[in-house]
């Protein structure tokens, strides 16, 4: 493995805030601290900042990269600054009506979160422009005064987002508007730069998104900036990528899936460093599961939503589904036991946790010895059984089953919804679940991943070093991305050549030479990716292959393999390109042994296990108290201080150099 | 017979997967915009007396009358089907909706049977079936102008397909190359079912199997027991009616009287108008479509992906009516209209047993607009068909959303930027219709204001309603204003009728102004 020098010197710390734990991962040279700290919801920063003092003291940092949540919990919790939206005359209520469907198919009432949008912040102005670009009615000095006027008497607006009809194709009147409001002072997001995309109301969604979190996100890194001691503030982004804190502050919508993103990321690096190209990401925390699969490099695409919101900009596709450990066990009114989608969340918790009343899935692995009742977080969280005995005693009871069928059931219920979930990311897409490896990591992942993986034929679960602190590792070690596109909608025909659209991408360029140049420090060994949406004339979807002289040939191919078949004679259509700027994947081999507490593996404690009808004994280990080269046989639980793993009677773990768990079949 | 409450919910899940891989499946393979983007397509299991085991929640106006489907086109073929075999119909008065609406079913043979013991069906709107004008759905009398007409026949024997049928087919509608491919991936989505079904025979076991899945449907009663029992017992009555059928002035009735009695409920349509002359027909299957939506709205919030049993219900229709059409009358409208209708009768009725619950009228119409021609500058034919939204029907706690589609579709809008590259068309105006949501304690939705100029001749067809009768109100609250169509002109508006066939010029336009939802309770 070879040893990257900038490594050596730098003291680079990843930070994952979520929302029980900040977990922070220090890298410096070849080693790795791994600390936790609780959140701090009111003033996230909070918990950053006494997580690094404990950390490092007052060293001073070179590198600081961030997995915030503030974007996301603005959004979710509807807690954005206040948007004037500018567009069209005649298209004013484009972000109300959007794509004129409800999130609801069978409910009798629509919506009930707030908009992002008053109607009071709509604005317009009297321009138009063709799909071709063409000025059909010219935007004049007098318009734009008169709306500077309008805009002047709304003083309670935080920033400005503009999106016009077609500036996808010409973003002229989009800059005179920009450069004309600059002098009210407050932040400006043009859709042409955000999202030169075909589409008006996805690029309009995420110009005013950006306005609505900037102001936010610009709040929150500046109290940070101050308060912590570091050369670089870097942000982690839903590609997968970072970004400086400065343009993270201006394109705050770049941010959205910051977290999860870090534990894809975690996961993919891991995953490369033992050799593996295919893995399925597999994150089960408290409230809900996030699933990726990689094969190969990670992707990104550009069709998600947040929140029922469309999110048209590249992004890790994370499919999430509301099954974690505070998951409650429920009965239907035709009989039927159900597990979710509701959580007891952090608080009250499991019914063991002693303040709730719900019986929830982490119940039913206490009451069945998944779980060692010793408890959480290195016994500072006990679990109390006793507690999760009445509620699942009442269910059972309704249910006409034991109390152990019950808690298996609740467990066979959640494996159920899970399975389907990671079905519907590889069968559902042309991928065979068997040639893939289940990468369990989150603090409940691992006493689900082995039944979940037996069931589809994934034939070895990975659980890897550190798995409670995967995210903030994964955030520390991704380099430097952005990402630029631009819708050009040009027909393939004799005289449209690769040379033509080549052409078309040095204005891609030119915007990334210049965020470079802003960067301050220009990130190393930069490199450029190229890629167009393609679709045969006519289709609504479009799909991204890499550019190069035979991209019709690749899009021809993917096509095949992706839909079953192709159209031999109809015209082909390049919609948007794309250009990807990045820094270099880091590498990172921590050095080994880890500091082991013990030279040969011995439970410190067991008891009886029911399971499949059979009795047997099952173990207790500390995991950092088995060495590399152990071998163990299921029923054995393996704790930690933020995981738990669960190896079923029929599976076997290994121990590798690095103290990564590997468990697969007898 | 005793059931696993475990068991029970983990095949409730496998088998709705099983649906739900299929319609991603038929998704993904399909061609059209229709079936990818807009999703209108449906995918179910049933066990072998054609009861609904299991579905993939996709729109609403497919559920609930595939199983007639089912029935009816086995019924003929009973005794000739081979495992292998792969039906077609979208005759709509064989469990069918309208004719762009084919089903594909596949009956699944277990080792050892003579009969099948399941079936797996398909449903995908088509984007063109032939007929009189672009998209299938013109303004005619008699369903010989609305498409080709499958009867139930084989398009697959013994894992044979009958491609000279295909071909055939294929030959009279107007897009043969995205109808073949469409056709294809409901065979492939049919196909993917019988796989994942037969993958969990292996896992399972057939015993279990057929168990669970009696099981289930026996939960599914249940569940809509519980719906019925939940409405106080009693007999209701509502009428609203559709302003014209296209080609007559005069209202077209529906007229429910409900008869709710502990777990049983009885809706009878009978009193309803009868058949008429214009495209406004409702088969009988599209009735129970719309009570499936009803109830499953009613039913428990929280439950992912439930299915109604229609064992507790009985529906009671005059046939020949508006709400039980018969060969030949024209139903290409009843499918996006009449079901709308339909709907605000139910709940019109429903609202008097559960004041609280059910909302006022919603805009209660599709408020469909097809065009086409020959596009000058592009130099070739054109063809577009869209659904606009309206208002919400406001409820006890909430107002109505403004434009949205609701009740019976669901399906998205076509970006303005996209109409304008693919068509000789400039939208105008695209916007909320303010003052169009009937006032109260809780307004109505408002109304969409949609404009488009046309810049070449163009053929248009209108296909809308609540032109004339508006969206109600409830307790107290006003009804939604009423849409409206006008041709604009050198500058002159032109009010135009509800439904609608007209040849447009260069620097025309057509304004669509759709009806807000009603209000609910009386304004302080």
């Amino acid at each position: 493995m070879p040893r990257h020098q900038s490594f050596t010197e730098c003291l680079k710390i990843g930070v994952d805030t979520g929302g029980t734990f900040t977990d922070l991962v220090v890298i410096q040279g070849q080693t790795i601290r791994h600390h936790k700290v609780r959140s701090t919801p009111h003033n996230p920063a909070e918990a950053v900042v006494r997580g690094l003092r404990e950390l490092v003291g007052r060293t001073p940092i070179d590198q600081l990269i961030h997995g915030s949540t503030v974007a996301t919990n603005a959004l979710l919790e509807r807690k954005g600054a206040q948007v004037a939206f500018i567009t069209t005359n005649g298209f004013q209520d484009l972000i109300a009506i959007g794509r004129q469907n409800r999130q609801e198919l069978y409910s009798f009432i629509g919506a009930t979160k707030p908009t992002l949008l008053k109607r009071q912040n709509q604005f317009t102005v009297d321009e138009r422009i063709s799909y071709q670009g063409r000025v059909l009615k010219a935007l004049t000095a007098n318009k734009v005064k008169a709306l500077l006027q309008e805009l002047k008497q709304n003083k309670r607006v935080d920033a400005y987002a503009i999106c016009l009809l077609s500036a996808y194709a010409n973003s002229r009147h989009e800059k005179i508007l920009q450069r004309a409001l600059n002098q009210l002072g407050k932040p400006i997001s043009i859709s042409s730069e955000i999202l030169p995309e075909y589409r008006e109301y996805e690029r309009a969604v995420a110009t005013l998104l950006n306005a609505y979190l900037s102001p936010v996100m610009r709040d929150y890194l500046d109290s940070l900036d101050k308060s912590v001691n570091s050369r670089q503030l870097h942000i982690m982004q839903s590609n997968g990528g970072v970004i400086s804190a400065a343009r993270a502050q201006e394109e705050a919508i770049r941010t959205l899936l910051s977290g999860p993103a870090g534990g894809v990321a975690g996961a993919a690096a891991v995953a490369q460093q033992l050799g593996l190209g295919k893995i399925i990401s597999f994150d089960m925390g408290g409230t809900s599961t996030d699933l990726c699969l990689i094969d190969g490099a990670v992707p990104t695409t550009s069709t998600n939503s947040v929140d029922g919101i469309p999110v048209s900009l590249p992004m890790i596709p994370i499919h999430t589904i509301g099954a974690g450990g505070g998951s409650i066990a429920w009965v239907d009114p035709g009989g039927a036991l159900q597990v979710g989608p509701h959580s007891a969340g952090a608080y009250p918790g499991p019914a063991c946790y002693g303040r709730g009343e719900q019986m929830t899935i982490t119940d039913a692995h206490l009451y069945l010895n998944r779980l060692h009742g010793q408890g959480l977080l290195g016994g500072t969280m006990p679990l109390n059984k006793d507690k999760a005995r009445a509620p699942l005693r009442k269910l059972a009871a309704t249910l006409k089953v034991s109390m152990r069928s019950c808690a298996e059931g609740i467990l066979a219920i959640a494996n159920a919804h899970m399975e389907n979930a990671i079905r519907v990311i590889s069968t559902q897409k042309g991928y065979d679940p068997r040639e893939f490896t289940l990468v369990s990591f989150g603090g409940c992942g691992s006493l689900h991943a082995c039944e979940i993986a037996k069931s589809l034929g994934i034939p070895q679960v990975l659980v890897p070093n550190n798995p409670g602190t995967l995210s903030a590792f994964g955030m520390a070690i991704s380099p430097w991305r952005r990402d630029y596109s631009q819708t050009v909608l040009l027909k393939t025909a004799k005289n449209l050549t690769a040379k033509h659209i080549q052409k078309r991408f040095q204005q891609l360029y030119k915007k990334a030479h210049a965020d470079i140049r802003r960067e301050g420090e220009v990130p190393k060994d930069l490199s450029f990716a190229e890629s167009v949406d393609v679709r045969f004339q006519g289709q609504a979807y479009e799909i991204n292959v890499p550019f190069s002289t035979g991209f019709i040939r690749s899009f021809k191919q993917k096509h095949q393999q992706h839909y079953g078949f192709i159209h031999k004679s109809q015209a082909i259509e390049v919609v948007t390109l794309r250009l990807t700027a990045r820094g270099r994947q880091q590498l990172f081999q921590p050095d080994f042994p880890m500091r082991l507490k013990k030279s040969i593996a011995r439970p410190f404690d067991q008891r009886s296990l029911k399971y499949d009808k059979r009795d047997y004994t099952i173990r207790y280990y500390e995991r950092d108290e088995l060495p590399p080269g152990t071998r163990l046989k299921g029923p054995v639980v393996v704790c930690e201080y933020s995981a738990t793993t669960f190896v079923p009677p029929g599976f076997k773990l290994r121990v590798d150099p690095g103290g990564n768990l590997w468990i697969s079949m007898s | 017979m005793s059931f696993s409450p475990i068991k029970l919910e983990i095949y409730r899940g496998l088998l709705t997967a099983l649906c739900e891989e299929m319609g991603e499946k038929l998704r993904r393979v399909s061609f059209s915009p229709n079936i990818r983007e807009r999703q209108d397509f449906s995918c179910a299991l049933f066990s072998d007396k054609g009861e609904m085991v299991a579905q993939a929640a996709h729109i609403p106006v497919h559920l609930g009358s595939m199983g007639l489907a089912v029935t009816e086109a086995v019924k003929g073929l009973q005794s000739s089907l081979r495992s292998g075999d792969v039906l077609i119909t979208n005759d709509p008065f064989q469990g069918g909706t309208h004719l762009p609406d084919i089903t594909l079913i596949s009956p699944i043979f277990l080792p050892g049977r003579k009969r099948p013991t399941f079936y797996i069906a398909t449903r995908a709107h088509h984007v063109d079936v032939g007929g009189d004008a672009p998209g299938s759905m013109p303004l005619s009398n008699h369903i010989s102008s609305e498409g080709i007409y499958i009867r139930p026949t084989k398009l697959v024997t013994a894992g044979k397909i009958n491609q000279r049928l295909i071909t055939s087919l294929a030959k009279q509608v107007r897009l043969p190359t995205e109808f073949k491919a469409d056709l294809n991936s409901q065979l492939a989505a049919n196909k993917n079912g019988e796989q994942r079904l037969t993958d969990i025979i292996h896992k399972y076991g057939v015993r279990e199997l057929c168990r669970y899945v009696n099981h289930l449907l026996d939960y599914e009663e249940r569940l809509t027991r519980a719906v019925i029992r939940g409405i106080p017992d009693g007999s209701y009555s509502f009428a609203d009616q559709l302003d014209d059928d296209g080609f007559s002035n005069e209202p077209v009735h529906i007229a429910l009287q409900l008869e709710i009695s502990g777990e049983r409920a009885i809706f009878d349509f009978s009193a309803s108008s009868d058949e008429t002359q214009g495209p406004v027909n409702a088969t009988r299957s599209i009735v129970w479509t719309c009570i499936t939506y009803v109830m499953r709205c009613l039913m428990h919030a929280t439950l992912e992906s439930p299915t109604l049993s229609l064992r507790p219900i009985s529906l009671i229709t005059k046939k020949p009516s508006v709400v039980d059409a018969t060969f030949p009358c024209p139903v290409a409208g009843g499918n996006v209209e009449t079901s709308q209708r339909i709907v605000d009768v139910i709940l019109g009725a429903l609202a008097q047993a559960l004041p609280k619950e059910i909302p006022a009228a919603s805009c209660g119409s599709m408020n469909n607009i097809a065009l086409g021609g020959r596009d000058p500058f592009r130099k070739r034919p054109f063809a577009y068909y869209e659904t606009i939204g309206g208002g919400m029907g406001a409820a006890a706690d909430t107002p109505g959303l403004s434009g949205v589609h609701t009740h019976m579709t669901n399906t998205l809008n076509t970006p303005i930027e996209v109409i304008e590259a693919e068509h000789p068309l400039r939208v105008t105006e695209y916007s909320l219709r303010h003052g169009s949501g009937g006032q109260g304690r809780h307004r109505g939705g408002l109304g969409i204001c949609r404009e488009f100029e046309f810049l070449c001749a163009t053929e248009v067809t209108l296909l809308t309603e609540r032109r004339r009768q508006a969206s109600y109100g409830l307790a107290g609250g006003k009804a939604g204003k009423p849409g409206r169509n006008y041709l604009v002109r050198s500058g002159r508006r032109r009010l135009l009728p509800s439904k609608v066939n007209l040849r447009v010029k260069t620097g025309d336009r057509i304004r669509m102004e759709t009806p807000g939802g009603g209000g609910f309770g009386k304004s302080d």
